[in-house]
């Protein structure tokens, strides 16, 4: 356990470095928290007041919220564990004694609260000044938002996880990445409020596990969730997460397989 | 006839900031500013047609003077003027009649075969196709290029690929060659053909030659004069003899006898220090050659594995300081 | 063959990801049959001819997103002792074809756009119609080149320069006039994004414009682009006498 935090921490730390980049992602995450706001407040100018139970402050309140978590979630880009498999340093690692998924899992966590504090609390901060957010008034929202952020953060690992392993079979992880990437932005509620589709549609996307990147935890902030949902929620989460992890670990072990075969 | 090269006072400082690690909290946004000197009053002039290398330990200001006189680097002040052009200003010109090849970074095309990156330099520098078939030809056959021509440049060994970036520096013809350690790494058979190469390229075709090196060798077989800078100053402007008469030329002969044993006494040679079977012997390369010293110490004991140490410039410069230089 | 299969992935999933931010409009329009007085066809033009030209100039510049490869690894020097320009070798350093599926779906919203919109097409409007369209190029080219030149003052504020390009993309795809008023402003007069596409579909659709700016601003578009590339140029050529003062 103590190795964990350990590797957590070393995962915070080697983020915390990069100070410009925090500045200037702050900076970005912010421009584009403005821009998206004003296509909402353009849409419910034309509306009036509510699409289900969204009305213009939550949907507001949500554009920054998922600006914020738009990091600690890395949505875009990560392919670290690619390079391993690609520069060959992926056998040594798995030699290593300790679990090899667990250790990525901890080290992303660690960069998870890094980015969240530095990249996802101000860029939030600043729409906040310029614009009227929701804040929860609730302790219970709050300390329920922080559990649902950590799982949409291992919902999301598990899934860059599966995908950067793709490279043990693929010359071009990227291409696999992107590919990817463009369904989990779209159907995790990132590029508009999956409670904004069509019935139909609607339905057929929160059964799929990316909502519970984006969607989920931005209805338990906007306290859509309440009482017992708030549980069923993070349920939900932990289901996916636990899930996805395992799949997770199928293909490592295939892909480890294939290493030991091929020899790297 | 003016000169190919012309330097006078010529300066390039350096901002260094070094963040304090010391300094708590805020206190280590602060940095200290320190300047660095790399070349501090530089002054020499480079004919048409010579050959000249440009010695110095690492850090001297070798490499900063280059970059000012290839345009890389803008000086700090001072008179600079290639082929009576200002690096500066006319950079472009400047790059259409001079070459250059830095030993640690290649300027050909990594992913490409070697074939690639000289049709590539041939539209970049507009070489006509007759100009640039007649100089592929001569340079393909003295450096042996053909056998891996169409090898992609990543695929390559150094010295194949230091092959390749000298001729893909002259297929343009330039005036001025300039050289920034290009037989770094090099094997010693390898080091012999650039040198020849290179002492061709000077005789038949005229180029001057600007070569930086680390290694005493380079200069003994190429260069008849060699400027020695060291912390950014030139501490010597003449030829290799007359260092070599003034500060000995030393070299190490580092022998592994069979049986560890007292200190081997040759004409020549000071035992410098002994640790076991393995022996330190230093000597005069102007005294006695190398060859004759083996030969002395084989008739003195039974070797069974040696070594010589190359010339070292650091040596030299050492020695300079030390003695003095009569001016 | 693997090279092959994995070009053609790319291919694809770069079609896909520039079809994300349009499932946004059409879920928007879903909910109601005019945002801010365009209808869904206007917006499709607006949207189209933004997707088009700046992915046109995002394949123009894939090559910038190594600049700082190139700097940090001495590269660049290599780049000055050659007798080129700097952009012009920074820039064609490297051309990524798998770009081309997204320019195809930028092209389709357009074509949409264009075929629902009510538009006399005379040859005056077929001017200012490919003059945007070039203009809008030169404009995200030059942002581009100006933002991305930071990489010579530091290495890590990079992103700095996607919030301007990107940003300037997701930006355009909506009239500029449901922005507020600073931010109107900014776009305007200062980071001209407005002349990408919103001033010239003011004439080309025949609309006003709610916020007021003058008629002449519709047709300045190739004025403005022409000096985005004078500005953009220049500060290429500052930065990069930064880094021969400097030694990077």
């Amino acid at each position: 356990m103590r190795l964990w935090w350990e590797v957590a921490r070393r995962g915070f730390r080697r983020y915390a470095t990069y100070r410009w980049a925090t500045v200037a992602g702050v900076f970005t995450n912010s421009v584009f928290g403005f821009i998206r706001v004003y296509v909402y407040i353009a849409l419910f100018a034309g509306l009036g007041d509510r699409i289900g139970m969204w009305d213009l402050k939550d949907t507001l309140t949500y554009t920054f919220v998922s600006q914020a978590l738009l990091m600690p979630l890395y949505l875009w880009g990560w392919q670290e564990i690619a390079e391993t498999v690609y520069s060959g340093q992926v056998a040594t690692d798995l030699y290593r004694p300790f679990d090899y998924q667990l250790y990525w899992l901890s080290q992303d966590l660690g960069r998870a609260t890094y980015h969240g504090l530095m990249r996802g609390i101000p860029p939030f901060i600043v729409g906040a000044i310029f614009f009227d957010l929701r804040l929860p008034m609730d302790p219970i929202t709050w300390v329920a938002f922080i559990a649902s952020f950590y799982l949409a953060v291992i919902v999301s690992f598990a899934m860059r996880f599966m995908v950067n392993l793709s490279a043990f079979w693929i010359l071009n992880e990227r291409g696999v990445h992107s590919i990817a990437a463009s369904a989990w932005t779209l159907l995790s509620g990132f590029t508009i409020p999956i409670a904004f589709y069509p019935d139909t549609l609607r339905g057929i996307v929160r059964t799929l596990p990316f909502v519970a990147m984006f969607e989920l935890p931005v209805e338990i902030f906007l306290e859509h969730a309440q009482g017992a949902d708030i549980l069923a929620t993070l349920a939900i989460q932990a289901g996916w997460g636990a899930l996805l992890l395992l799949a997770g670990r199928f293909m490592l072990n295939a892909g480890a397989r294939k290493l030991v075969v091929q020899g790297g | 006839m003016t000169a190919s090269i012309e330097l006078r006072d010529a300066r390039k400082t350096f901002n260094v900031y070094r963040r304090r690690a010391e300094a708590r909290g805020l206190g280590r946004l602060r940095r200290d500013r320190s300047q660095v000197h790399a070349v501090d009053g530089v002054s020499f002039s480079v004919e048409p047609g010579e050959m000249v290398g440009y010695v110095g330990p690492n850090g001297a200001g070798k490499s900063t003077t280059i970059k000012m006189l290839t345009g890389i680097l803008v000086p700090s002040s001072g008179y600079v003027r290639v082929l009576d052009l200002e690096p500066t200003r006319q950079r472009v010109d400047l790059a259409r009649r001079i070459g250059v090849v830095f030993g640690q970074r290649t300027q050909l095309w990594w992913d490409l075969p070697l074939q690639d990156s000289f049709d590539l330099l041939r539209h970049i520098y507009r070489v006509p196709e007759d100009r640039f078939r007649k100089n592929l030809a001569e340079f393909g056959e003295v450096l042996e290029l053909e056998q891996f021509i169409a090898t992609p440049v990543r695929q390559l060994s150094l010295g194949q690929r230091m092959r390749g970036d000298l001729a893909a520096a002259l297929l343009h013809d330039p005036e001025v060659l300039f050289l920034d350690e290009p037989t770094i790494g090099l094997d010693v058979v390898a080091k012999a053909r650039i040198r020849e190469f290179l002492a061709d390229l000077n005789r038949e075709h005229r180029t001057t030659v600007v070569l930086t090196t680390h290694d005493m060798d380079d200069i003994e077989q190429l260069c008849k004069r060699m400027m020695i800078i060291d912390h950014g100053h030139v501490i010597y402007d003449g030829d290799l003899e007359t260092v070599r008469a003034r500060f000995g030329d030393e070299s190490v002969l580092i022998v592994d006898l069979v049986e560890a044993g007292p200190p081997i006494e040759v004409m020549g040679a000071r035992v410098e220090k002994v640790e076991g079977p393995r022996q330190w012997l230093r000597f005069r390369r102007g005294e006695v050659t190398a060859a004759a010293l083996i030969a002395a110490v084989a008739a003195k004991a039974e070797i069974r594995d040696l070594e010589l140490s190359d010339p070292d410039i650091e040596d030299v410069v050492r020695r300079i300081y030390v003695q003095g230089m009569d001016r | 063959m693997q090279y092959r299969l994995s070009f053609a992935l790319q291919v694809v999933g770069t079609f896909f990801l520039s079809f994300l931010d349009f499932v946004a409009i059409l879920v928007i329009f879903h909910h109601l049959p005019h945002l801010a007085g365009w209808s869904i066809g206007e917006i499709a033009f607006l949207y189209g001819s933004a997707a088009v030209t700046f992915k046109l100039s995002d394949i123009f510049m894939t090559n910038m997103d190594r600049l700082p490869v190139l700097i940090r690894g001495g590269s660049f020097d290599q780049v000055l002792t050659r007798p080129l320009g700097t952009l012009g070798q920074v820039m064609t350093g490297d051309i990524d074809i798998r770009h081309v599926g997204s320019i195809g779906q930028g092209a389709l919203v357009l074509s949409i756009g264009i075929s629902r919109v009510q538009v006399d097409w005379s040859p005056q409007k077929i001017l200012v119609f490919a003059s945007m369209l070039v203009g809008a190029v030169l404009i995200f080219c030059s942002l581009y080149v100006a933002t991305n030149a930071i990489a010579f003052w530091t290495m890590d504020a990079r992103e700095v320069a996607n919030s301007f390009t990107y940003g300037g993309n997701a930006m355009t795809q909506y009239p500029l006039h449901i922005y507020g008023v600073w931010m109107r402003r900014i776009f305007s007069y200062v980071i001209p994004l407005g002349f990408v596409n919103y001033f010239p579909s003011l004439y080309l659709l025949g609309r006003e414009d709610p916020a007021g700016s003058p008629h002449i601003l519709r047709f300045v578009s190739p004025a403005v682009a022409a000096g985005m590339c004078v500005i953009a140029g220049t500060i290429w050529r500052q930065a990069v006498r930064r880094y021969r003062s400097s030694g990077s």
